[in-house]
């Protein structure tokens, strides 16, 4: 059981080590919080959020398709090499489509039907997210805006509270990415029965808490200031709307991308300044980020199934 | 009482900040002491040695002070963008006192003499640049505090930067137009007047630099 569940595990550890920087990564970068702190931070609410509220997702997950352990080794295993591969290859990847995609995939070799009502949600879910992450960081915006141009804050004052905005709500992004992505994780094993939905949680967060402690650094170094292009306040606009955005969508019950939805944000706040900001480039990634991630996992994932078939006749 | 309405504990750039900014104040301060007393006598006098010495000493404290502050700014982790302002304005700002020495040290080490029918303009013409200074300083404790009047300082600055450039242009125009002053004499005083005119060209180049600051924070 352990060696099926190590593809979880590998899973977590790379999903962890990549998305802490989505919710960290502009602080770090920023120098606003050192990478430890923000690392233990991140492990210890990822944690949280897994145990508290990712059971909505696991569920959602886990009734997209039926599959024993081994499908569930293979889908796992094919969406995390996809997901390693992508990610070498720089080219935008989403974990919770990458799952998606391998199920599919999986489930297209061994005839088990799809259950396309779920699919559909999950589906619409992942054109929700970037789009919702915009309106919503369009939105605040505005409220922040008001917000603050009435309380006539002292520069530094004003840098002290973007300052501890951005450690809180990274906080909170941690709690939701653990809420929401959890399910991305171990949702395909808890569905064959070989985990308890307590042990799917825990082992999914404890996978990505050490995804986060073992291997962000540099990814928080590097990718958060690429991620948000913004000055401290849409950056801080930015990490709370992405952050509300994952959170809905774990109580919807549906794994989603944090990278999409920080892209989202950094649009919303790009069109309240100016439309032309908007870089048209980065709307190609997520356009093609969608197209690709499902399609190549699930390609993968059937290919792999079919020589694992064809070599020990499963 | 609000959040962030409480008496709060100074940050520590912040002090370094108003320290550097009196710095400044003292720089000018001895600027323009010394140029009143050139201005009223036209000799390089004992009084008007020991205001150079102090315009170099405060020009020089200002420069460490400048230092100290960028190196705490990192240290004490203002989120980039407070940071690039402050570092932008800092440098802006330290070129008004460099300014203020070059003139003293003009006149010093040049050994200017100034024609008697000139010095009330030349009196005019600084107490102008020096009202820049002033005014500079004021503008950059007003964006630190978030006061929404940056605006109207930085056309206040304006204004005077370009009554300095007219009375510029007129000591200029009467000076070569005059013939009791030798030609050597009227490029000497040119070369004044124009080093005299940069303090507040400098000043004001500082005030545009806060109107950007202040328009980028505008919510």
């Amino acid at each position: 059981m352990w060696l099926y569940l190590s593809s979880s595990v590998f899973m977590g550890w790379s999903l962890g080590a990549n998305d802490a920087a989505n919710v960290f990564g502009t602080a770090v970068s920023a120098q606003v919080i050192r990478w430890l702190k923000a690392a233990v931070l991140s492990a210890v609410f990822i944690l949280a959020g897994a145990m508290l509220e990712g059971t909505k997702g696991i569920q959602t997950l886990g009734s997209l398709a039926s599959q024993d352990t081994f499908q569930a080794f293979i889908t796992m295993l094919a969406a995390a090499l996809c997901v390693a591969l992508m990610t070498t290859l720089k080219l935008p990847v989403s974990t919770s489509q990458a799952v998606v995609g391998a199920m599919i995939g999986v489930g297209l070799v061994i005839g088990e039907p799809i259950r396309w009502g779920v699919l559909r949600k999950i589906v619409i879910c992942w054109l929700g997210t970037p789009v919702g992450a915009a309106v919503l960081a369009f939105g605040l915006y505005y409220v922040f805006s008001f917000a603050l141009g009435r309380m006539h804050l002292n520069l530094f004052t004003y840098d002290t509270f973007v300052r501890r905005c951005l450690i809180i709500f990274g906080v909170y992004g941690a709690y939701s990415l653990g809420a929401n992505n959890v399910a991305n994780v171990t949702g395909v094993f808890y569905q064959t029965g070989t985990i308890s939905m307590r042990t799917a949680c825990l082992l999914g967060g404890c996978s990505m808490a050490l995804g986060v402690l073992t291997f962000s650094k540099n990814v928080m170094l590097t990718v958060g200031q690429g991620v948000v292009p913004l000055e401290g306040f849409g950056a801080l606009v930015t990490v709370v709307a992405s952050a509300v955005t994952v959170h809905v969508y774990a109580w919807v019950g549906v794994p989603v991308s944090s990278s999409q939805a920080i892209v989202g944000a950094v649009i919303g706040v790009a069109f309240v300044k100016s439309v032309r900001l908007i870089d048209r480039r980065m709307l190609g990634r997520i356009f093609f980020g969608w197209v690709t991630t499902p399609v190549l996992t699930a390609v993968f994932a059937a290919g792999l199934m079919l020589v694992c078939r064809a070599g020990f006749g499963i | 009482m609000g959040l962030f309405n409480r008496p709060r504990k100074k940050n520590e750039v912040e002090v370094l900040i108003e320290g550097y900014l009196n710095t400044v104040t003292l720089c000018c301060d001895s600027f323009h002491h010394s140029m009143q007393e050139y201005f009223s006598t036209g000799l390089l006098t004992d009084e008007f040695m020991r205001y150079e010495r102090q315009t170099h000493q405060f020009e020089s404290e200002g420069d460490d002070r400048r230092h100290a502050l960028e190196e705490m700014m990192y240290e004490k982790g203002l989120i980039p963008q407070s940071r690039g302002d402050i570092m932008a304005l800092l440098e802006a700002m330290d070129h008004v006192p460099d300014q203020m020495e070059a003139v003293v040290q003009t006149i010093y080490t040049e050994a200017i003499q100034l024609p008697a029918n000139y010095r009330e303009r030349f009196t005019k013409l600084t107490a102008l640049n020096v009202e820049t200074v002033q005014k500079s300083v004021a503008l950059f404790l007003l964006f630190l505090r978030g006061e929404r009047n940056v605006r109207e300082s930085v056309r206040h600055i304006d204004q005077v930067e370009s009554q300095s450039d007219r009375l510029e242009r007129e000591l200029v125009y009467g000076i070569f137009r005059d013939p009791q002053i030798r030609d050597v004499e009227k490029l000497i005083l040119r070369n004044l007047i124009v080093v005299l005119g940069r303090i507040s060209d400098e000043a004001e180049d500082f005030a545009e630099l806060v109107g950007v600051c202040a328009v980028k924070r505008l919510f």
